[in-house]
């Protein structure tokens, strides 16, 4: 019954996650989101250890291993109860946006509902490890290295493969993977709510953002169902989200969390390496001694982990960089226009309901008015689309058809951290007199591009 | 910092307009069982990618009976692409350890197991003929 598995499994994830966190969180969505990727983060490599080891990879034994992780978590880390957030009840204007977003998460629902599984990548590259990964109740990675599967591009990240097999230890059919998928957009959209509110947006705002964010590409093209872009989006703002909480100030919330989902960014993803570099610099700049080591030591460990797995165990031929990738790139980078000119054009469609100009704008006015967590996110995310720019300037495919094949869809998972900063604009431009570090002693500290390099300034009134 | 609010909200009532009109067009899209399939992906890429949809069905059929492990070549009629044939194999059948994907024709004196698809339906011809492995 591999319905009931995924259920299990997701059950097992999240008390390991909440294992791992403090008690008196409460039940709301953003704290499940938060407890179920944390719990992934853990879970993951220890299962993909367990599968090298040779252990029986069964229905059975994996909730059994992240219940017993979950233990051992539980023992070994101090007792530290934290209070909920408090949610007031809404006003008229809130209960609307609420009910905008629970409409588009709706329809995006029941879109999913009516389309098959179809993208090619689920079919040539995530579905097919997913399902190929496990046999006959063992893990078996003999299968990358043979040439009939080097369509599966088989040097990827192996994370999510391994994170469907947990969640589904029988041979996942198209209605798990819909459901995983589900799973994982419901985590964002709590998770982008709430970062939007510990950002300082108004209820009305993050509610807002969030329904902007049901409607976009990322949940209503179904070319991301059963592939590896909304997860990764899942674990970004997730992340980000244990991030802001540990930034609160908030006593024994700690911070190796956040650190350790950063970590996981790169198991899901190539690209989730610079992405989990970029959020865990701007994140580590909020806290300060043992806090900071102890956001930036698990994402390290975490990072290094799947690299080595990448280095020792998959193949490592096939990248986008294979051949003189050095020669590509100083003959395109003479001429960058047509390139940077492509990838925008791929922003501009009417698809994106002017998400992406609005982010320009937000990026914009970040530097000028006190909101560094929005400058920081608006220099995550352009700092992960020079990424995606130097892979195309170096890429051994066509440039012009590789940004036509990928970056739309790429941008699209990018798309939850552009809101995040516009959420952080949006709280600036609401209740600047407030923050508690926007006393005008100089103009340099509250409207400057050093805010880039300054922490997150989360606002001393908890949003409720 | 007045200026930044009136245009954060004017942004956002612009945005909210925005949302609930194309919320109320894909809520009729939907509720009429119009194709709703308007996303660039799905607009650049279904028509390549989802060529036979049932047909991931039928190998999963086709091939229950065979063991953990069994070689199989996919093999599909002449004018059919190997790659995606290949690909969509690889899928249905993760207990079997698939080889590349031929055409029918293609295979000369070795024939070991293979999964057919016809222009009607797809079945598993068992091994036969002079296999030198054997």
């Amino acid at each position: 019954m591999p319905a009931a598995e995924v259920l299990i499994g997701t059950a097992a994830a999240v008390v390991a996650g909440r294992s791992a966190l403090p008690r008196g969180r409460g039940f709301s969505a953003a704290v499940l989101a938060e407890d179920f990727i944390l719990g992934l983060s853990i879970v993951v490599p220890l299962v993909f250890a367990w599968g090298l080891a040779g252990l029986p990879w069964t229905p059975i034994s994996m909730p059994a291993l992240a219940l017993g992780t979950a233990l051992i978590l539980r023992r070994a880390l101090p007792e530290r109860p934290v209070t909920a957030h408090v949610r007031s009840s809404p006003r008229r204007l809130e209960r609307a946006a609420e009910l905008l977003l629970a409409v588009c998460a709706l329809l995006a629902v029941w879109k999913w509902v009516r389309t098959p599984l179809w993208s090619w990548d689920h079919f040539a590259i995530w579905g097919l490890k997913a399902r190929r990964i496990i046999v006959d109740g063992t893990l078996d990675l003999s299968f990358l290295s043979l040439r009939t599967y080097a369509v599966s591009n088989p040097h990827y990240p192996i994370g999510l493969p391994v994170a469907w097999r947990f969640l589904s230890p029988s041979t996942p059919s198209a209605s798990d993977f819909r459901v995983v998928h589900a799973l994982f957009a419901s985590a964002l959209l709590a998770a982008t709510h709430a970062a939007a509110r510990r950002l300082g947006a108004s209820r009305t705002a993050a509610a807002l953002l969030a329904s902007a964010l049901c409607a976009s590409p990322l949940f209503w093209d179904t070319e991301v169902l059963g592939i590896a872009d909304l997860p990764l989006a899942a674990v970004a703002v997730a992340a980000l989200l244990l991030a802001l909480d540990a930034g609160e100030d908030v006593v024994g919330f700690p911070a190796w969390p956040a650190g350790l989902a950063l970590g996981f960014l790169s198991w899901v993803k190539l690209e989730g390496v610079p992405l989990g570099a970029l959020l865990a610099a701007a994140c580590a700049l909020k806290l300060t001694g043992q806090r900071r080591l102890a956001l930036v030591a698990p994402w390290a460990i975490s990072t290094a982990a799947a690299l080595a797995m990448r280095r020792w165990l998959l193949p490592t031929d096939g990248s986008f960089l294979q051949g003189d990738w050095t020669a590509r790139f100083a003959e395109r980078v003479r001429d960058p226009l047509p390139l940077f000119a492509a990838m925008l054009g791929e922003l501009g469609g009417p698809e994106w309901l002017g998400l992406w100009f609005l982010f320009g704008a937000a990026a914009f006015a970040s530097l000028f008015l006190p909101a560094p967590p929005a400058c920081r996110l608006s220099a995550v995310v352009l700092g992960q689309f020079l990424v995606y720019a130097f892979i195309y300037f170096g890429t051994y495919l066509n440039p012009a058809e590789h940004v036509h094949s990928s970056f739309h869809r790429l941008a699209a998972a990018l798309l939850p951290l552009g809101l995040l900063a516009m959420a952080g604009v949006s709280a600036a431009s609401r209740k600047s007199p407030a923050w508690p570090c926007s006393a005008r002693t100089s103009s340099a500290k509250h409207s400057s591009l050093g805010a880039l390099f300054r922490v997150f300034r989360v606002g001393s009134r908890k949003p409720g | 910092m007045k200026t930044a609010r009136a245009l954060a909200a004017s942004a956002g009532v612009l945005l909210a307009a925005w949302i609930v009109a194309l919320s109320g067009s894909r809520l009729a899209a939907l509720a009429r069982g119009a194709d709703a399939r308007d996303g660039v992906g799905e607009i650049r890429f279904w028509k390549w990618a989802h060529r036979d949809p049932p047909l991931v069905g039928r190998l999963e059929q086709a091939v229950r009976p065979l063991a953990t492990g069994e070689a199989v070549v996919p093999v599909c009629v002449p004018e059919c692409e190997t790659g995606w044939f290949a690909t969509m194999a690889l899928y249905a059948m993760p207990r079997q350890a698939v080889v590349g994907a031929k055409t029918v024709g293609e295979l000369r004196t070795v024939f070991p197991t293979r999964v057919v698809r016809s222009r009607t339906e797809v079945h598993v011809a068992p091994r036969s003929g002079t296999d030198a492995r054997r």
